[in-house]
């Protein structure tokens, strides 16, 4: 028996070789393939965000390697499931970068992740395309950020609901970075443009009971509620705001298409929404996407800003590779990407030189009695971002 | 041959994995090598709550509180190196308060992150134990500490980070000058080895041999004169600090710390780790604490979304089936066996 211990000690004392023994999905023969790393939570707490922003990106890698791929060679995906842990996310990027060896690394969804990454990305000279929308605020050179960030989103949007809607906002959101940062710059907004706040408040993260805040909005009596909730949060406050009965609708950063079919019309319709992009953006690139998309993905996700951010991440990245000589080199992609135009389902955006961010859209939708998100305002061109 | 053989079993299988961990760089990945290095301080995590659990019976629900403080203290102190850290700066602190000060003083730190802990540890244990809390109830008011711990690092968003929690972290160094990937495994070996060496001793001592007594029958304990109070809120006090080093040694070795790694989660993992490798060996804790880190890893890279469900069944498997633990289950065997056998030669 002792012997049985330490043949079990042995095991264990195995497992770092588990550790090492490991490979992932081989390509096919021919040309060496081009190895990208995807970083995104399957599970976790934003799991539900993540896989929309993963569906985008592998549908954007998969369309590039059936076409043909860059120059004949095909782009290998590496997958890494963080579970929303950003220590773990971290973790992983190494693993990508060292182990892996990636060119590029296209993930993660929190500001938390993305700032666990960014050392890693930085000390080994890689590259992250970021998907998400985000507070702005931050520029590293080994980052290239593909989400919308105030300038191009809340600032507009402000605006447009002082002249469009009502002057008395309530501030509502999640209690970390994005949140707080975003409703510092709507009090600034709302200061510049007439408006005033009637109310401040921000519930833990995953937090589902929000009555003790519809009391708090029902005696301050605002014209608009100012949202920047999300997950289960946002799904729970839209519920519990239908079935109380307010006259103040709900203006969200946050919400998407997905996210809506969990709500139901009942609660959410009349409500106001800013992102870069909706599902109903009409041009003859975005109707050949939703389908493509609807025939791909039978997983309850809809085409939404997240799955665009993802998409659009894969389609900067292959541009940039098919621009680069040597696609292997994470530099080149790096200095490709500068400057670099694409046609998008969401229109012809671009990253910005000298801030690693991309020029988008903004647009304004509400729901109708149908579900659906009708787009009421777009801006004419892409706005510059200023991070 | 023969002094090998006298040392116990477990006590082997130990030196085992000592010896592997002490080669692993060796033939390993630079990946992999910052992996185990991260895994290594889990060690001393996971013994810190044997000495607790295995040997006292306390099962703290609530450890990585007092990880956390650990790691908040040295999270603190490395991002206030270059001043005022940003996070502080976004919520509208400008000058550095004076706590903070100290604690930007590396070695002020190491100590805060490990006495603070073991002084809540010790506080809680004596207001705890002297009115007579224990067995699930000690193990529910330490769940609800780590929750309220939780709650307070994320609500108190402009000293400790909030949700996002404190990044961006410069990795060990010694007076001043960086550690490789390679030194860096090493330096934390050689505390893991220090602090395996002073769990032995203290399980060894008569102060293990009272928590031995205190777990198995407290009333007999109490007729034979001693205080249990005391002894188990020393034994508190004494896990508190060793999971604090671990907190302060995980900080600079993981880059950053956020409140998953203080809360219930975190804490329930930590249990885990000792349910499935077994208690009161220190061979279990470091067995559980190496097999699910390196599983979840292994099964996270080949299975993808659906990894921490495999973890799952396999957690449930060992529990169903070892419920004292892989090394706990090996070791009753083989002593029934001993026993067994004695009772043949006798009869």
């Amino acid at each position: 028996m002792k012997r049985k211990l330490c043949a079990l000690a042995a095991c264990v004392a195995m497992l770092p070789c588990l550790l090492t023994g490991c490979g992932n999905g081989k390509a096919p023969a021919g040309q060496k393939p081009i190895k990208i790393g995807l970083l995104y939570s399957l599970s976790g707490v934003t799991s539900v965000s993540e896989k929309q922003l993963y569906n985008g990106t592998k549908l954007a890698i998969d369309q590039i390697n059936q076409s043909g791929g860059i120059r004949g060679r095909q782009i290998e995906t590496v997958f890494a499931d963080y579970a929303s842990d950003p220590a773990k996310a971290a973790d992983k990027a190494r693993k990508l970068i060292l182990d892996d060896k990636v060119t590029a690394i296209v993930g993660t969804c929190s500001s938390s992740a993305r700032q666990a990454v960014k050392p890693v990305v930085e000390q080994y000279q890689s590259l992250l395309i970021y998907p998400q929308s985000y507070e702005g605020q931050e520029h590293s050179k080994n980052i290239v950020y593909v989400g919308c960030i105030p300038n191009q989103q809340a600032e507009i949007f402000v605006n447009w609901l002082l002249k469009n809607t009502g002057k008395k906002f309530f501030l509502i959101g999640c209690d970390f970075i994005y949140p707080h940062v975003e409703n510092t710059l709507a009090k600034q907004y709302l200061a510049a443009g007439g408006g005033s706040v009637v109310g401040e408040e921000y519930v833990p993260y995953g937090s589902t009971d929000f009555s003790s805040v519809l009391n708090k909005i029902k005696t301050s009596n605002p014209d608009i509620i100012y949202s920047e909730l999300t997950g289960d949060s946002n799904v729970a406050f839209y519920k519990q705001y239908g079935a109380y009965g307010l006259k103040a609708t709900i203006a969200s950063l946050t919400t998407n298409e997905t996210v809506l079919k969990a709500i139901g019309t009942q609660a959410s319709k009349g409500s106001y929404i800013c992102v870069d992009y909706f599902k109903n953006v009409q041009n003859d690139l975005n109707k050949k996407f939703v389908q493509t998309y609807a025939a791909t993905y039978k997983d309850g996700t809809e085409p939404s800003y997240a799955v665009m951010g993802g998409y659009n991440a894969g389609l900067f990245l292959g541009e940039a590779l098919k621009k680069a000589n040597d696609p292997d080199s994470t530099q080149q992609v790096l200095a490709a990407l500068k400057g670099l135009k694409i046609d998008s389902p969401s229109g012809e955006i671009s990253i910005d030189a000298s801030n690693n961010h991309a020029a988008l859209y903004c647009r304004i939708g509400q729901v109708g009695d149908n579900g659906e998100i009708s787009v009421i305002y777009q801006s004419e061109k892409t706005i510059a971002p200023k991070p | 041959m023969e002094k090998l053989r006298s040392i116990p079993a477990n006590r082997r299988a130990d030196l085992l994995i000592f010896l592997v961990l002490a080669l692993f760089p060796l033939a390993g990945s630079a990946f992999y090598t910052q992996l185990l290095t991260k895994y290594m301080v889990f060690l001393i995590l996971a013994w810190s709550l044997d000495l607790l659990w295995g040997y006292a019976g306390l099962m703290n629900l609530g450890h990585a509180v007092l990880f956390g403080l650990g790691g908040y203290a040295m999270a603190l102190c490395l991002s206030a190196q270059q001043g005022v850290p940003d996070f502080m700066a976004r919520g509208g602190v400008t000058q550095m308060p004076l706590w903070l000060k100290i604690l930007s003083n590396p070695a002020a730190a190491v100590l805060a992150g490990i006495l603070i802990p073991a002084l809540l540890a010790w506080l809680l244990g004596i207001f705890l134990f002297r009115s007579r809390v224990g067995g699930v109830f000690f193990a529910v008011i330490t769940l609800a500490l780590a929750q309220v711990f939780n709650l307070f690092i994320q609500s108190q968003s402009v000293w400790t980070g909030g949700f996002n929690g404190i990044g961006g972290l410069p990795g060990l160094s010694l007076s001043g000058a960086p550690l490789g990937l390679g030194q860096s495994y090493y330096f934390v070996f050689l505390v893991v080895v220090l602090v395996y060496m002073f769990c032995v001793a203290l399980t060894r001592s008569r102060f293990g041999m009272i928590l031995r007594g205190v777990r198995e029958n407290e009333t007999r304990l109490e007729f034979l004169g001693y205080k249990k109070a005391s002894f188990k809120a020393a034994a508190f006090a004494v896990s508190g600090a060793l999971a604090g080093l671990a907190g302060v040694l995980y900080v600079p070795v993981n880059g950053m710390i956020a409140p998953n790694d203080v809360g219930m989660e975190f804490s329930t993992a930590v249990v885990v780790w000792l349910a499935i490798g077994g208690r009161g060996s220190l061979t279990g804790a470091a067995v559980g604490a190496l097999l699910v880190n390196v599983l979840g890893n292994a099964l996270s890279e080949q299975f993808g979304a659906f990894w921490q469900l495999l973890l799952g069944a396999v957690m449930i498997v060992t529990v169903l089936f070892m419920p004292r633990g892989i090394v706990g289950t090996l070791m009753h065997r083989s002593e029934g066996r001993e026993k067994r056998g004695e009772a043949q030669e006798r009869g």
